[in-house]
């Protein structure tokens, strides 16, 4: 079977990682990273232009030219590899892989917490260290999203896992409730 | 008013007291693909091969291929409303049906629910459809006899409680029609029998369940359908869901006849979903675990220790070949795994000779230490009759001259034929069974014109009734054959006064 992009992932990563941890740049590269991904994002044309057989290789050598400009060398050939294997398409999964194994190594989980008013400075602050020790890591990277949805109470999603506490669940879960009696 | 309102505040503070306040915490999944019964999702790193898992939009389903970065699922219900992106939760249960007495009478789907309109199922029992088979310590042999009802099966290939016999034969031989006949026959049996239709017309199942509710074969029967309509997975679960129903009661210390109609189509929908998850396609395209498939099911047949309650579960899987090819991959995978098989023949079907079994080709490897002593006696050298009886009819077929002992066994073969005939769904007692294959061997229907025969048959069962119960209770209930001298007397003082119906 063909190997896919996603399966492909785990070993730029993996190599990506390594010699960032070599050189001793890991923030510095992750940060890079993220501003890549963030300019992948914006711009949705970006990905499918590059992976296009229309175009030549001198203009996308010129569109990684500008997507890299302002980032590292590590980032940079990263990107020109992934370009000359035929797995550009693949990059935010090495992104992805690269972001996961960081947080392993620094103990550090992302965690998205949905409520429908904003959280206070002070309550995000109690979020963060209740967060880190009910997932068992020193530092937890909280994003606030508001959702008036939920009507009250918290959501907390993190990579596979939801903790739900929030009203909209609750009645839900009283509705079947009375349902089924 | 007020009473009313009271009331219904007390009700609603009862249920609410059920209702726990706790936080939901769930590990989640990202559908990547869906389509065709099938669903792909990233995550759900912990989930355990076969757990439940439940969509989004409500539906359950199973997951099946565990890999690196996705989880290959078998969605049981609606795919229609899953979308790429969604979430897919773990359940951290196995998939399991609803089971115990409340099922029988019933006419359910694979998942278990309903599908009589007759209102909900009340049972709060439930078994797991996948469990282990029992082992060789909680087993013991086969010893006690099931009536199929059938003269040509009793008599030729004759099965056993905890046997699995499979009965296999092409389209429209009546392979349906000798399970269904044999559920019938379990009335009064203390026998409970489970029906299950895979990938059978809705329309003959309809029908199946009214020949059922005819013969007041229902009161003792669960029907679980899956049809050609549902999605691949809940053909392929069917089977199991099924004897997860009968394992309740074989465990319980009860007799169970379970029919699997048939396992070509669940080996079909098996090979459809197994596709659709990428699995590497083998001989006829079928997955490289399709034997285990249908050996674990019918290995679930048993026959339990006394230690166990002694209960049983008999299986008649079901197989259609391809034009009577018998070694084609399914039907040598199940004919390996069964104890026997009832093969039924289009060419003999056609020529009238129903049930249309084909005594050279089929076997019973168990049921001979089941049957009873009687109908042993009576029996016991008539497959090999029958057999050298095909032979000889060839042979002869262009010979016009032939000597008295050929001429007497040709003879005595076409009546053994017409005599093992037998109308659909007109199953026969097995007292009956052996006082007509005994007035056969000894010779009593030889002067018979063989067009009479069933007209013999009748009215020789009629006569004994009235004139010879006696002898017919010793066989039903010793199983021993009553003094011979009564019975020779008995069918003798009958043939004397029998005269066709075609000469009165």
């Amino acid at each position: 079977m063909a190997v896919t992009d996603r399966d492909a992932a785990p070993r730029y990563g993996k190599a990506l990682f390594e010699v960032a941890q070599e050189q001793g740049h890991l923030p510095a590269v992750r940060d890079e990273l993220a501003q890549v991904n963030a300019v992948i994002n914006a711009t949705p044309e970006l990905m499918p232009a590059l992976a296009s057989k229309n175009l030549t290789k001198a203009a996308k050598d010129q569109l990684v030219a500008l997507l890299t400009q302002d980032a590292s060398e590590l980032v940079a050939h990263l990107v020109n590899i992934l370009l000359a294997n035929g797995r550009i398409l693949g990059l935010s999964a090495v992104i992805d892989d690269f972001d996961a194994r960081f947080n392993a190594a620094t103990q550090h989980v992302e965690a998205t917490v949905t409520t429908a008013v904003p959280l206070t400075e002070a309550q995000v602050q109690a979020m963060n260290q209740a967060l880190a020790k009910q997932f068992n890591v020193k530092t937890v990277g909280v994003t606030a999203v508001v959702d008036p949805a939920v009507i009250g109470g918290v959501k907390v999603q993190s990579n596979d896992l939801i903790i739900d506490g929030t009203v909209k669940t609750r009645l839900a879960q009283l509705r079947q409730q009375l349902l089924t009696n | 008013m007020s009473t009313k309102t009271e009331e219904i505040s007390t009700l609603i503070k009862k249920q609410l007291e059920n209702y726990k306040d706790d936080l939901n915490v769930d590990e989640v999944g990202t559908v990547t693909y869906v389509g065709d019964g099938i669903a792909r999702a990233t995550g759900l790193k912990n989930a355990m091969a076969s757990e439940l898992l439940q969509f989004s939009n409500g539906s359950y389903g199973m997951a099946q291929n565990l890999e690196s970065n996705d989880v290959g699922i078998i969605i049981l219900g609606d795919f229609d409303g899953i979308r790429e992106g969604d979430t897919v939760k773990r359940t951290g249960r196995i998939m399991e049906v609803p089971v115990g007495e409340d099922m029988i009478g019933r006419v359910v789907n694979a998942l278990g629910q309903p599908v009589d309109g007759n209102g909900p199922i009340k049972t709060d029992h439930t078994r797991p459809i996948e469990v282990k088979a029992p082992g060789v310590m909680q087993r013991q042999s086969v010893t006690q006899p099931l009536q199929t009802g059938l003269k040509a099966v009793d008599a030729l290939v004759p099965i056993g409680r905890g046997q699995r016999e499979l009965i296999i034969g092409d389209r429209k031989t009546g392979k349906t029609s000798i399970a269904i006949d044999t559920i019938i026959n379990q009335k009064d049996q203390d026998m409970i029998c489970v029906y299950v239709a895979i990938g059978q017309k809705e329309s003959t199942v309809r029908a199946q369940v009214e020949t059922l509710k005819q013969y007041g074969a229902m009161a003792y029967t669960i029907v679980l359908t899956a049809g050609p309509s549902e999605p691949a997975p809940m053909l392929y679960i069917a089977p199991y869901a099924g004897a997860a129903m009968g394992e309740e009661f074989m465990y319980n210390g009860k007799h169970v006849l379970i029919i699997y109609d048939d396992l070509s189509k669940q080996a079909t929908a098996y090979r459809e979903l197994s596709l659709l998850l990428r699995r590497a396609p083998g001989r006829e395209a079928y997955p490289g675990d399709i034997f285990y498939t249908h050996s674990r099911l019918l290995e679930r047949a048993a026959k339990l220790s006394d230690k166990l309650g002694g209960g049983s579960m008999t299986a008649l899987p079901i197989i259609e070949t391809q034009a009577g090819d018998i070694s084609a991959y399914i039907p040598t995978n199940v004919i390996s795994i069964t104890d026997g098989q009832i093969f039924l023949q289009s060419d003999l079907f056609y020529s009238g000779t129903r049930p249309a079994i084909d005594a050279g080709a089929s076997v019973s490897r168990v049921g001979g230490d089941a049957q009873i002593k009687a109908m042993k006696k009576v029996a016991g050298t008539l497959r090999l009759d029958l057999a050298s009886f095909r032979e000889l009819e060839a042979f002869t077929q262009f010979g016009s001259d032939l000597d008295a002992a050929t001429q007497a066994k040709l003879n005595r073969g076409r009546r053994t034929v017409e005599v093992l005939k037998q109308p659909v769904h007109k199953p026969l007692a097995v007292q009956y069974q052996v006082l007509i294959l005994y007035a056969l061997t000894h010779g009593f229907l030889d002067a018979i014109a063989i067009d009479d025969i069933a007209q013999f048959q009748q009215e020789l069962f009629d006569y004994a009734d009235s004139n010879g119960a006696d002898l017919l209770k010793t066989i039903k209930d010793t199983g021993n054959l009553p003094d011979t001298d009564k019975l020779d007397a008995l069918i003798k003082g009958f043939a004397d006064g029998f005269t066709s119906s075609a000469k009165k």
